[in-house]
């Protein structure tokens, strides 16, 4: 077995307690770290409003730790390294994030995200409480064919989900409506991912997936999981010419749409990189007359120092908008609004 | 001494020690065959989970099959997570769910116990065999324990048997195509590798098969 990668830890086994132990400090205006190691927020929402939960498997970081706070997410509940938490500490989630107007728990679509969030579910209803209700998001073109969309997984353009729901539900009462928010942003929104090399498991010390030094994989997950293809090195522009027209014909996005559009680092690509990207993206949408409302360039949602990104399209209209110039004050995500 | 013919739920305390034990001895192999196709932390979870559980077992006051399997079962799904936390541990507690009210299991009742647990897996994890699981080592296995009931098999070579038909079925994943999990989205580049889960399976029977054989004798 191959030496340990470098990571700045301690004992591997204590890397998501002090994780979130050393998060929840240095934010300490916005979140609080609970006993039973849920994130919630320092100020609960206002009461009779619909509360808003995720789980999922640490590594990601910042998402979620850093999508709980006003206009975001209620309670996030962090798992193991990449491995969704149980139903009891989801359903505990759930309670903590109760405030009268039911609870939305939002489910990344991986198989151990929905079983775990299924069983949360009927143990809810197994203890009266009877106004709690999950969505299954999803983005991924690469993980299943157009008509099967049900079946792909929810990669980093889920971002929108959480900023424009986080936004809604900030002043909803109303749980339906919430639910029906976020499987209409998802419904709007498509990613392709990238890699350029693999990254560390944390508690392993082992490479996650291997990629020759000479190629690329197009189409990954978040966890390194296989795509369309593999290929040898491309630059930049070939790059984006290869990954942003299947996005487009998915939708499939038209002449005269307008969108937002995420560029998210996987770990370890740099802002330089990302911008020479996001250049080619423009250059395309304005040949294709797709308008561009907002970018987003930078680190949301992360496996470990994998060198890649997701590219990521959200189809807005005049609601979807507003909720995306909302205000948020997430302890790593924070807009001004406007 | 006469030789074992059931097993107690004080037994399944030990069975359960001895199965972490074994999870833990092939840990690393366990978390090499997920990273072929997963994030290769499968033994490290499965083996800390499965330590926990056998702990739990031990701090039952009047341990029953049934309380020790539910036991494992109710741990392994709250504290393991994952896919893999609820596939195992509904195992476990769908084992626990035919032998309610038993102090002791014959091999008819253990083959009915396997079978229950074999059906909550495929119902939570919407696996047939085939899909590349833990489904592809559990139901040869299960098969093999309702022969042996069937047949009069005494318990530990009952035990031995199903524990055999579970690492052939496991091995034999290694040809299979994933087709349900996160492994999925692999497609053909999952061939060549048996299913870390399956593997597991076979590793928990072979576990149970040695208890029995090495305390074939009651004590």
């Amino acid at each position: 077995m191959a030496a340990r990668k470098k990571k700045l830890i301690n004992n591997p086994q204590d890397i998501v307690p002090e994780m979130l132990e050393g998060y929840a400090a240095a934010n300490a205006d916005v979140i609080r770290l609970t006993e039973d190691g849920l994130i919630v927020r320092r100020v609960p929402k206002a009461p009779g409003k619909v509360g808003l939960v995720i789980g999922n498997g640490s590594g990601h970081e910042p998402a979620m730790i850093g999508f709980v706070g006003a206009g975001l997410f209620d309670v996030n509940v962090p798992g193991p390294i990449f491995t969704a938490p149980g139903p009891a500490r989801l359903l505990a989630g759930i309670k903590a994030a109760e405030r009268g107007g039911g609870v939305l728990l939002c489910v990344s679509h991986h198989a151990g995200d929905l079983l775990n969030a299924t069983l949360a579910l009927e143990d809810a209803a197994d203890e009266g409480m009877d106004n709690v209700q999950m969505v299954v998001l999803y983005d991924d073109v690469a993980s299943a064919p157009k008509g099967r969309e049900p079946e792909r997984r929810g990669t980093a353009g889920l971002f929108f989900v959480w900023k424009m729901l986080g936004a809604f539900a900030e002043t909803s009462e109303d749980l339906a409506a919430c639910k029906a928010l976020a499987e209409k942003v998802r419904d709007n929104t498509r990613t392709l991912s990238m890699a350029l090399t693999s990254c560390t498991h944390p508690v392993t010390g082992e490479v996650m997936f291997h990629l020759p030094e000479d190629e690329i994989e197009l189409g990954l997950g978040v966890h390194g999981e296989a795509g369309m293809q593999r290929s040898k090195m491309l630059s930049a522009n070939e790059t984006i010419n290869q990954m942003l027209p299947p996005i487009l014909e998915d939708l499939p996005f038209r002449s005269g749409d307008e969108v937002c559009v995420l560029l998210n680092n996987s770990g370890s690509l740099t802002l330089m990189e990302l911008s020479i990207l996001y250049r080619r993206v423009a250059q395309i949408l304005e040949d294709a007359n797709v308008r561009v409302y907002r970018s987003w360039l930078g680190t949301y949602a992360t496996t470990q120092e994998m060198a890649g990104f997701g590219l990521s399209l959200c189809r807005v209209d005049k609601e979807l908008k507003a909720l995306y110039d909302a205000p948020a004050n997430g302890a790593f995500l924070k807009t001004g609004g406007g | 001494m006469a030789e074992r013919n059931t097993l107690t739920g004080q037994n399944w305390v030990e069975i359960v020690q001895t199965m972490a034990d074994a999870i833990a001895a092939q840990s690393d192999y366990l978390s090499s065959l997920d990273s072929a196709v997963g994030d290769g932390d499968h033994g490290v979870n499965l083996s800390t989970a499965m330590m926990d559980a056998a702990r739990h077992a031990q701090e039952l006051s009047a341990p029953t099959p049934a309380l020790v399997l539910s036991t494992v079962g109710r741990t392994l799904i709250n504290d393991m997570g994952g896919a893999a936390g609820v596939i195992f541990g509904s195992f476990f507690r769908g084992c626990a769910r035919t032998v309610r009210d038993r102090d002791s299991l014959n091999v008819p009742e253990l083959a009915e116990m396997l079978a229950a647990g074999l059906e909550e897996v495929k119902a939570r994890g919407h696996a047939q065999p085939g899909d590349k699981t833990v489904v592809d080592a559990l139901a040869p296995a299960v098969d093999a324990l309702a022969a042996a009931a069937a047949n009069g098999t005494p318990l530990a070579e009952a035990i031995q048997k199903a524990a055999d038909e579970a690492q052939a079925g496991a091995a034999a994943t290694a040809q299979m195509v994933a087709r349900v999990g996160r492994a999925k989205f692999l497609g053909a580049r999952s061939l060549g590798h048996p299913d870390a889960g399956a593997v597991s399976i076979a590793i928990l029977l072979t576990a149970w098969a040695q208890w029995v054989k090495d305390k074939a004798a009651t004590s």
